[in-house]
């Protein structure tokens, strides 16, 4: 997965992108990767988690090899119309930039061309390695990834439409770009991934370069501890134990057996993760990510992408 | 100052928000179902989120833009029944659209313009956070077809409750703005100011001339509704704002959704909307709280230490009448160091759980200053998948 060029990480809201993305970014560095992760929308989420101050649309070195930025459209068209249009920036009458926006929102993949094409171009550009996208939630990568495409069909002139076809050719390419589909093992993160992976295989002729679920509880028993676990359970050895010692182990019993409970439910999911993912696609990547999400933030990074870095070795 | 008795014997609205994964589509429903089994009220359960998730929580398979009445039928195997009646809804924003132009159009022949024009579907989805406008405007219909005494409306993750919140203001704001005018200023482009020249060349070269001319044909027609939906859009507002209108805020208790939770709880008070209750889901059991795990810990930590003791264990098990099928499976040579790496096992979820429910506490203290009152739902042993699971959440928010 590390091995393309750009990497879309995606997924229901809640489940860890931001996390993912930026441990994503760790384990690439670690790796030996010149890498640039970059956010949608200045959600802030991904410098809290890089511990750095505020990222701006200009990429910054954050530490050695790993560099960020956030995206946004306004600068994303400045750039375009700099570079390829050679047309000096007049969006910034007053006013007008507002329009701008507005008319480039109302047309089929006018701003998501913008944005698709600064990563596109960065991918071109070769300064990095690998640009790792902090992506749009479930509902609009698709139109995103497909957004070249949209337009092309959209405006079939013009200068734009010759720029998407670089862009589509990078973003096609399955050796270069994938989607990373992140889940957590509950039933509506599961099958909201599952519907993404299809409409990406469906929609878009965009790879998915795996399915990541993220955090997933640790496994509590073997089996024959489990067998074990049951009897202990019984009345007759629960009350031996009581007379032996005095004290009552119930409540300790039952903090495990809810454990016990929410691990059997998390691998009840994975389990129709994993067979929805063979109908649809039976080579796809499925990495499982273990649950820190009781550790800060500084931890949860180095503690994933450490994680990552081993799976993917 | 609310308690979820209290909010449910309110007639009006209640308006869940929270951030994305906590439970909140779970919450509403759960709330519903306590509305309408306590009480004798018509319920409503509306969900804007565009996953069909409440749908599965109430046990039906999918549910469209019309209201579907919860037959008491499937309250069959549970104790508790409906005093009430319930329904539930999704939010089909496209057809709410197609509805409210067809009710806003002077007449037929800009009905059909405006339907039929190739950017209707792009600008409706996009424009003033559409989506989020259709959502309170349903909420709006639903409330005034008095059909209902109170309606639950699950809202989407939380920034974007806060655009639902805005969008009747923005969509008055919308018909005001110069952006309109300037849109619609039935000209041709080309020959506007001076100053916007070279923009509009540059919008052409980039979109091409036919978009724009679309979009500007697209609100020019649009415009002809504004009497209707600016004066829509305030009663809308009028009725966010009513004081019969209640807020509610859903959290688990880790950092990131509590950290949402309080922006939202500040954007709230900002749009001068009180949070009347705040929600804690997926807490550790209050029987499991406290010391006592970690006492528990202890006795298992010597337990497993005292061989003699795991000897003794291991006859009781080999002799204890199990008819559970599970018993042949044991190892009896190895039982002693099964036994214990069990309780080692137990042992450290003991000490787990405890670790997780103190965080959990200092977290508890959080959502206890962004908010007057506060209840927690447990953590469950299972995903709520019917009617039972949801009586059972409602009934554990009720515990005050």
């Amino acid at each position: 997965m590390l091995d393309r060029q750009l990497l879309f990480i995606t997924g229901k809201g809640g489940v860890g992108k931001s996390t993912v993305a930026a441990s994503l970014g760790k384990a690439a560095v670690a790796q030996g990767k010149r890498v640039l992760l970059c956010e949608m929308d200045a959600k802030g989420a991904l410098s809290t988690l890089l511990q750095t101050s505020e990222l701006s649309f200009t990429p910054r070195e954050v530490s050695p090899n790993l560099s960020a930025m956030t995206m946004n459209t306004q600068d994303a068209l400045r750039e375009y119309v700099s570079i390829f249009l050679k047309t000096p920036f007049v969006a910034a009458i007053p006013g007008l930039a507002g329009i701008f926006d507005f008319v480039a929102d109302a047309a089929p993949g006018v701003k998501e061309v913008l944005v698709v094409g600064k990563l596109c171009y960065e991918v071109r550009k070769g300064n990095y390695d690998i640009v790792i996208v902090d992506a749009e939630s479930t509902g609009h990568i698709v139109a995103q990834v497909a957004a070249p495409t949209t337009l092309r069909n959209f405006v079939p002139l013009g200068p734009l439409n010759e720029q998407t076809l670089w862009m589509t050719a990078i973003l096609e390419d399955s050796q270069k770009t994938g989607v990373v589909v992140v889940t957590t093992c509950q039933e509506m993160a599961v099958n909201e991934a599952l519907e993404l992976v299809e409409a990406l295989q469906t929609k878009t002729k965009v790879d998915t370069a795996a399915v990541i679920v993220n955090r997933v509880p640790s496994e509590i028993f073997t089996k024959s501890q489990e067998t074990v676990f049951n009897q202990l359970n019984q009345a007759a050895i629960k009350s031996f134990i009581a007379k032996k010692t005095g004290a009552s182990i119930d409540l300790s019993l039952q903090a495990t057996g809810l454990a016990r409970a929410r691990r059997n439910l998390a691998t009840h999911h994975i389990a129709s993760l994993r067979s929805g993912l063979a109908k649809l696609d039976p080579i796809k990547e499925l990495l499982l990510l273990p649950d820190f999400s009781y550790q800060s933030t500084d931890l949860l990074v180095s503690k994933l992408s450490s994680e990552l870095e081993a799976e993917l070795s | 100052m609310t308690t979820v008795a209290e909010l449910i014997q309110r007639d009006g609205l209640i308006v869940v928000c929270g951030s994305g994964g906590v439970g909140k589509t779970s919450i509403s429903a759960a709330l519903g179902v306590l509305a309408a089994t306590q009480t004798e009220k018509r319920v409503l359960v509306l969900t804007v989120d565009p996953a069909k998730r409440l749908a599965n929580a109430l046990g039906l398979r999918e549910f469209g833009n019309v209201e579907v009445q919860i037959t008491s039928e499937l309250f069959k195997t549970s104790k508790t029944k409906l005093r009430g009646s319930l329904s539930a809804a999704m939010i089909d924003t496209k057809a709410s659209w197609d509805d409210l132009i067809s009710r806003h159009a002077p007449d037929e022949a800009t009905r059909n313009s405006v339907l039929q024009n190739s950017l209707y579907k792009n600008l409706t989805e996009r424009f003033v956070h559409s989506h989020d406008y259709i959502a309170v405007e349903r909420l709006y219909q639903a409330h005034s077809s008095g059909a209902y005494d109170l309606i639950i409306v699950d809202t989407p993750p939380s920034r974007n409750a806060l655009t639902i919140l805005d969008a009747p203001k923005r969509m008055q704001d919308f018909f005001s703005s110069r952006l309109l005018k300037l849109l619609t200023a039935n000209s041709q482009w080309q020959i506007l100011t001076l100053a916007a020249k070279p923009f509009y060349e540059i919008a052409d070269r980039l979109l091409g001339k036919g978009l724009l001319r679309d979009v500007a044909e697209f609100f020019t027609l649009f415009r002809t509704m504004e009497t209707g939906f600016v004066e829509r859009a305030k009663k809308v507002e009028a009725l966010l704002h009513d004081s019969k209108t209640s807020f509610a805020i859903v959290t688990t208790l880790e950092d990131a959704p509590l950290s949402e939770a309080e922006f939202l709880s500040v954007a709230l008070k900002e749009r001068k909307f009180t949070t009347h209750l705040a929600i804690a889901n997926r807490v550790i059991p209050k029987e499991l709280q406290g010391e006592v795990l970690i006492k528990q810990a202890d006795v298992l930590n010597n337990v497993r230490q005292n061989t003699e003791l795991i000897s003794e264990l291991a006859d009781v098990f080999v002799n204890t009448d199990t008819s559970s099928d599970t018993s042949s499976e044991i190892d009896e040579a190895n039982l002693s160091k099964l036994l214990t790496q069990t309780l080692e096992t137990i042992q450290n979820y003991a000490q787990v759980t405890t670790k997780i429910s103190e965080m959990q506490s200092a977290l508890l203290g959080r959502v206890a200053e962004f908010a007057d009152n506060f209840t927690v739902a447990p953590m469950l042993e299972t995903d709520i998948a019917d009617i039972n699971g949801l009586i059972t959440l409602g009934e554990n928010l009720n515990i005050v």
